[in-house]
């Protein structure tokens, strides 16, 4: 039986593939060929023995030196401490209500144990005696945490635009006996019900 | 008689078993041609190498010659502070030497309390699966192995793989010939202060 023109047609694609497929290794081939050619002949081989005399003892972290972790260092928060008896808040709108010119300046003393001194010759309030005797009720009461101690002032301003309150801690100074390295933090210095927090200023100068 | 003549078959090329070969070869050259490319140093050898670092642990395990064990944790920050702070009038080289002297003789235990404090250890890893520690055992080179071995045994069957550790050579004498040994405020990987121990050979 012969061959038909047709077999030989699809008999044909296949050949031209495997034909291809020679040209593209021996392509390969010779372009390896090529990059072999181009290297310098004591890199075509590895030496064994030579690399090997090369290789030093790695370094490794604890060989030189050490750090061992220690404990994590917590800030200290200066603050009213509500943990203590006898702890009274202000509130904001019945002071409103009782006189809402209110315009009381009182200046304080924090002592080493974190209470809050003030004598009737510290408070100006003229003109606004009502307001201002129940400011001091609750500022009697309040004490703070015993990581700062100095002066600290108050400035009770209802009528103002701006701040109402501001608090003058510039002369409050953290306890000698801290170490340097702990952080210490101001935070809840006083405790009035009802006040915004827009309404505070804490750290102006009075 | 007309016989019939039998069918031959036509001898030709298997196809598919050359295209297979031809794949393979292929391959082999491609891959060979990509190997020439690398560097020679890539090559030679290639082994990632721990850097020349200071080695950070929370736990330090130093073996010592005697069958002891020579334990540093957390709370040797705070003791080596309260010595610093009690022996400052002292020059460097004489405080150094006073941080290290206290520190070893109140360090050193022996094998069953380390036991007992690598069990707590465990416990505690075991309970919180949030707390990690890394452990850096050092060992002299005449060391048997199996005393290592108990150790890791230990340490590494927690349940939250949260104690992890490194085996690196030195002995009791690197610490006490240290060139320096102090406490020093540093922020860990997540920001927040710590007071570490810093010890340099």
């Amino acid at each position: 039986m012969f061959e038909t023109e047709l077999t030989k047609k699809k008999r044909f694609p296949i050949f031209r593939i495997t034909g291809i497929l020679f040209f593209a290794v021996a392509l390969v081939f010779g372009y390896r060929a090529y990059l072999l050619y181009r290297l310098p002949f004591d890199q075509i081989q590895i030496s064994t023995f030579g690399e090997r005399e090369k290789l030093a003892i790695p370094p490794r972290p604890g060989v030189q030196g050490i750090v061992i972790t220690g404990p994590r260092i917590q800030p200290l928060f200066f603050s009213i401490d509500l943990s203590r008896a006898g702890v009274r808040d202000l509130d904001w709108q019945q002071l409103r209500v009782i006189d809402p010119h209110t315009d009381v300046k009182i200046s304080c003393q924090i002592d080493h144990r974190g209470r809050l001194l003030f004598s009737q010759r510290d408070v100006m309030m003229e003109g606004h005696t009502k307001a201002g005797m129940m400011i001091q009720q609750a500022l009697k009461t309040w004490k703070y945490t015993p990581y700062k101690s100095g002066n600290i002032k108050f400035w009770f301003n209802l009528p103002s635009k701006g701040k109402k309150l501001i608090i003058d801690t510039s002369q409050l100074r953290r306890k000698s006996s801290i170490p340097e390295h702990i952080p210490v933090y101001d935070s809840q210095i006083h405790l009035i019900e009802g006040i915004k927090s827009s309404e505070i200023q804490i750290g102006g100068i009075i | 008689m007309a016989f019939k003549e039998p069918k031959r078959q036509k001898e030709r090329i298997e196809l598919i078993s050359m295209v297979d070969m031809i794949f393979i070869l292929l391959v082999f050259f491609l891959v060979n041609n990509f190997v020439i490319k690398m560097p020679l140093q890539e090559r030679s050898l290639y082994i990632p190498t721990p850097k020349n670092e200071l080695g950070r642990a929370q736990i330090v395990i130093q073996f010592v010659e005697n069958g002891q064990i020579f334990w540093m944790d957390e709370s040797v920050s705070e003791f080596v502070n309260q010595l610093e702070e009690s022996y400052g009038y002292l020059s460097e080289d004489r405080l150094r030497r006073k941080v290290l002297s206290e520190l070893i003789s109140r360090n050193i235990i022996s094998p069953s309390e380390l036991d007992t404090k690598l069990e707590a250890l465990v416990t505690r890893a075991n309970n919180d699966p949030y707390i990690s520690y890394f452990i850096l055992i050092r060992c002299p080179n005449d060391l048997p192995y199996h005393r290592i071995i108990n150790i890791i045994t230990k340490i590494s069957d927690t349940n939250y793989r949260n104690v992890k550790y490194g085996c690196v050579g030195g002995t009791l004498e690197d610490i006490q010939n240290c060139k320096c040994i102090s406490t020093v405020v540093e922020r860990d990987t997540k920001g927040r202060r710590r007071k570490n121990i810093r010890i340099d050979f």
